[in-house]
């Protein structure tokens, strides 16, 4: 077997660092959290630590199942992904079109499981990534034929339409980004990505404009001074309590825009009352910790581009999501981008999205810690393509 | 495969990326390097402008600032919004639909109810502590309280919800009363304003009015007070009113200012302007006494003739006797001995057909044809007030003339101004606009109007004993605009009056619009009310009867 021949090396330190730097984030942004929302709980009539409670909760199941999957041989993942991904559609089915939704805020998101409640878009999102792995790192696949791009682009569409009918339009974006960025490092043929893109496009467009609040919205991201939907209100408060923060910050749980003025506080503008508290100082160190962490993701995926196209292009969809994640967060609490829900990686309340981020670190690390030598003839200089093939086959 | 196409993308989207941090980065280094200005920075600071007091020249409450609280729903943090709305809707007075109203298609933030009462604030406040109310919010702000109510209500004016002036004073001073924020402060505070109204003169003067509305019955009346030697308003009393406090409730007939909006013939109350021009000019030949036997008849300028009518037939009539017996007659038989063009300057330099400039929004000039523009009648018939459109603050502002020795001043309806952050007291000064007749001539035109508060005068009900007062009453017939001719019963009846003649105080007009019963003229319906409002002064010691010492309370 394949694996059986290759030598492998153990990267400790930079796994070191990268266990480091996203138990660093944990830390930060559960301290973050817990001073961000104390008020905001006391507000809806819980404890003072109830958002704090519940996500150290998660964040030590996280952690658990996070040494699960570092544990998991690759195989046994490449398994794991046709039920993983069916039953994340399954899951955003049951979520939209029966009574096991849940509805928060105006839109159902949420799955109820007892006491438990579980957000399927965000599993569908790792779900598609892996598959998206999976099948094209493939390498008898031919990516320059137009039907073989056709299936997991239908599956990306089709998960973007059950996001979709959520009404989680920020999600949505993201995850099309996303798959649409493998679908291009796997070399996918571009004339094939432009004609879907144009068949989403156009829809997309006219779907844009379809709801009146989303129209509403983007005009207040253009034109500051008209602001149909009062959000800009949101972000200029946001923006106020980041100013306010200067050089130092006013210290750990000194912030006064949280008592109220901030509105979600909690989840999506956390980052305003962490860049309050800790000041341009802060906010450095966290785009410093969070590069840092990419950067390792995209070092370890890079190492098994030979290898393992599956194995680099799920480290580099982990690394690439999790850093964008980060900087949507942070460029609409800068009134950056425009403003949508998405939550900043291990530092906004919200169970299922910390479990994941933390699985997929797991992923990461095992990524990152274990790549074959780079050793034998280099494909893309010394022999053709086939040839190459030809010697795995030979060896299996 | 062909890895190098393969990088390409892979580098460009790293790149991509690796743009977009620094980006972000520098973003935010400019969003919190410190700058320059730390305005607004800070929620708590500058947060509050506290609007001016508005008080009476005495120092009494006119207008002030309060606390109130409205309810608002953040929707982004309600569960059900249909149970949100049904709790809401059994504490505030307000329906499930009206609220559902309220919160539209609105998905962060609605506004359901701008000003609670007291009632539904207690309610709320102890539903949304015992956590019933997810997502309600009570939200402070300020709004007006109006101590006085109606008194005094068409000088004040009023605020809208939001505390921004939009009548009155409270329009015209808006900006002196709620500044602009000042950064330095965590409360701004607005400047207080002194009016000259004295508020219990105000009261005396409405409550006069509502005795003559009793009476007669009118479409509308005023009473104005001013003070004679320093063009101050003590009272301005203008019936239909309202109460400041409930003005979203009242109707545009009781907002409207009638004494600087409306606009009407004045009738005889002007034949002491018209007389005192027709002297000062001199053409006439006022020693020859005029025969009145009912009616006058002359030959216009172009041969035509016609005929001005008097009530009765009052004989041998001078300048003296005009103002007596009202004679309509004698005053034309003058004035079309006059020069028009002079004529006409003097009527202006009383002021007539400007504005007054009085710090009142919405002031109407009146209305004076050029001579140019003059039939053969027109000229005798303004003399006795008709075909001339005036204010009633024009005519109580003219009357200054006579009190003034021959000087028309401005009137003044601020007393003083006082910045709240220096403690600074800025006083209005008397103003005078131009010298318009001699001192001599004023004198002799108030000791002409006494004689028509002494017996056989049309003014009699206007006198009181021990003091003198001139006065000059009016019934005007009133322009039917839809016929465009005069009315016979629809007039307008009035009275101004200045005592005391010797040592002129109190400058006072009262004017009945369309009054009913059994008289509608001048004597009977409105000169009642200035002798009411001697005794009224008489009794609160702001005149004497002997000696005319006022003594009122000043400011400082």
């Amino acid at each position: 077997m394949k694996r059986a021949l290759q030598e492998t090396n153990t990267y400790t330190k930079e796994a070191g660092y990268f266990c480091f730097f996203v138990l660093l984030l944990l830390g930060i942004g559960l301290m973050s959290l817990y001073s961000a929302s104390y008020d905001k709980a006391l507000r809806m009539g819980y404890e003072p630590q109830y958002f704090f409670h519940r996500q150290l909760l998660f964040t030590a199941l996280g952690i658990a199942g996070a040494a699960v999957v570092a544990l998991f041989p690759e195989h046994v993942i490449k398994h794991l992904i046709p039920v993983l991904l069916f039953l994340s559609l399954i899951l955003m089915a049951l979520t939209s079109m029966t009574s096991l939704g849940e509805t928060r805020m105006g839109a159902t998101r949420w799955l109820r499981l007892g006491p438990l409640s579980f957000q399927p878009s965000e599993l569908v999102k790792v779900a598609v990534m892996l598959y998206l792995a999976n099948y094209l790192g493939k390498r008898d696949r031919d990516l320059k034929d137009f039907w073989v791009v056709s299936v997991p682009i239908a599956v990306v569409f089709l998960a973007a339409g059950l996001i979709i009918i959520q009404r989680d339009y920020s999600t949505t974006m993201v995850f099309l980004f996303l798959s649409f960025s493998m679908l291009l490092i796997a070399q996918v043929k571009i004339t094939y990505l432009l004609y879907y893109l144009a068949i989403a496009g156009i829809p997309g467009i006219f779907f844009l404009l379809s709801e009146e609040y989303r129209l509403k919205r983007v005009i207040g991201f253009i034109f500051k001074d008209i602001d149909p939907s009062g959000i800009n209100y949101q972000v200029n408060v946001s923006m106020d309590a980041i100013a306010s923060g200067g050089i130092l910050g006013k210290g750990f749980g000194q912030g006064t825009y949280k008592l109220g003025k901030i509105p979600e506080v909690q989840s999506d503008f956390i980052f305003a009352a962490f860049a309050e508290e800790w000041g341009l100082f802060g906010v450095i160190t966290i785009i410093l910790l969070f590069s840092a962490l990419a950067y390792l993701g995209f070092r370890g995926a890079a190492r098994h581009r030979q290898s393992s196209s599956f194995l680099f292009l799920t480290g580099f969809g982990i690394s690439y999501l999790l850093l964008w994640q980060f900087l949507l967060n942070i460029g609409v609490a800068g009134g950056m981008v425009p403003p949508t829900g998405i939550p900043l990686p291990f530092f906004s309340a919200g169970g299922t999205n910390l479990l994941m981020n933390l699985g997929m670190c797991g992923l990461l690390l095992k990524i990152i810690l274990k790549a074959p030598k780079e050793q034998g003839p280099k494909p893309e200089t010394h022999e053709s393509l086939n040839t190459y093939r030809n010697r795995i086959t030979d060896y299996e | 495969m062909d890895t190098s196409g393969k990088k390409l993308f892979y580098y460009l989207l790293i790149t991509l990326t690796a743009v977009f941090v620094i980006v972000i980065m520098i973003r935010y280094v400019s969003i919190m390097l410190p700058r320059d200005t730390v305005a607004y920075s800070d929620p708590l600071l500058s947060s509050r402008v506290q609007r001016g007091t508005i008080y009476d020249r005495n120092g009494t409450i006119l207008a002030y600032e309060t606390p109130y609280y409205a309810c608002a729903i953040l929707l982004r943090d309600v569960q059900s919004v249909d149970d949100t709305v049904t709790h809401l809707s059994k504490i505030i007075d307000m329906s499930s639909d009206q609220i559902r109203r309220a919160i539209g298609d609105k998905t962060t933030y609605a506004m359901i109810k701008k000003r609670l009462s007291d009632a539904e604030y207690t309610m709320l406040k102890y539903a949304v502590q015992q956590g019933t109310l997810e997502g309600v919010t009570i939200e402070k702000r300020y709004g007006r309280i109006y101590p006085q109510q109606a008194h005094g209500a068409h000088i004040i004016g009023f605020t809208d919800i939001d505390n921004i002036g939009l009548s009155g004073i409270e329009y015209i001073y808006d900006r002196l009363l709620s500044p602009l924020p000042d950064t330095e402060h965590e409360i701004t505070l607005g400047h207080d304003i002194y009016l000259t109204l004295d508020h219990r003169i105000q009261f005396a003067a409405d409550n006069r009015n509502a005795r003559l509305v009793e009476e007669h019955s009118p479409e509308s009346s005023m009473i104005i007070i001013m003070d004679a030697r320093s063009g101050e308003i003590l009272a301005y009393s203008s019936y239909p009113w309202f109460d400041l406090n409930t003005y979203n409730t009242s109707s545009a007939t009781q907002r409207m200012n009638r004494p600087v909006t409306m606009m009407y013939e004045p009738g005889s109350v002007f034949k002491i302007f018209s007389l005192a021009s027709i002297l000062a000019i001199g053409d006439a030949q006022t020693d020859k006494l005029f025969y009145c036997d009912g009616s006058y008849t002359f030959t216009m300028d172009n041969g035509g003739s016609s005929t001005i009518n008097c009530l009765s037939a009052h004989g041998e009539v001078g300048p003296e006797e005009i103002l007596t017996y009202s004679c309509n007659g004698a005053i034309s038989f003058y004035a079309l001995q006059t020069e028009s063009t002079l004529f006409h300057q003097y009527l202006l330099d009383f002021g007539f057909s400007r504005k007054t400039h009085i710090d009142l929004p919405g002031e109407v000039s009146g209305l004076l044809q050029p001579p140019s523009n003059w039939s053969g009648r027109s000229k005798p018939t303004i003399s006795f007030g008709q075909e001339i459109g005036v204010t009633a603050m024009q005519l109580v502002t003219a009357a200054t003339v006579f009190t003034n020795e021959g000087t028309l001043l401005k009137p003044q309806i601020i007393k003083a101004i006082h910045d709240q952050e220096t403690g600074q007291m800025t006083y209005t000064e008397r103003q005078e606009i131009r010298k318009v007749i001699s001192e001599d001539l004023a004198d002799e035109m108030l000791d002409m109007m006494v004689s028509a508060t002494e017996p056989g005068g049309t003014a009699i009900h206007a006198g009181r004993e021990g003091v003198t007062v001139s006065a000059k009453t009016g019934t005007a017939q009133i322009l039917d605009i839809e016929t465009k001719s005069y009315s016979e019963d629809h007039v307008l009846a009035s009275t101004l009056a200045i005592f005391p003649a010797e040592d002129p105080q109190y400058i006072i007009y009262v004017a009945a619009d369309d009054p009913q019963g059994e008289s509608s003229y001048g004597s009977a319906v409105a000169a009642p009310s200035v002798q009411l409002l001697i005794d009224d002064l008489l009794s609160m010691g702001l005149l004497e009867s002997a000696s005319s010492d006022v003594r009122y309370l000043t400011l400082d």
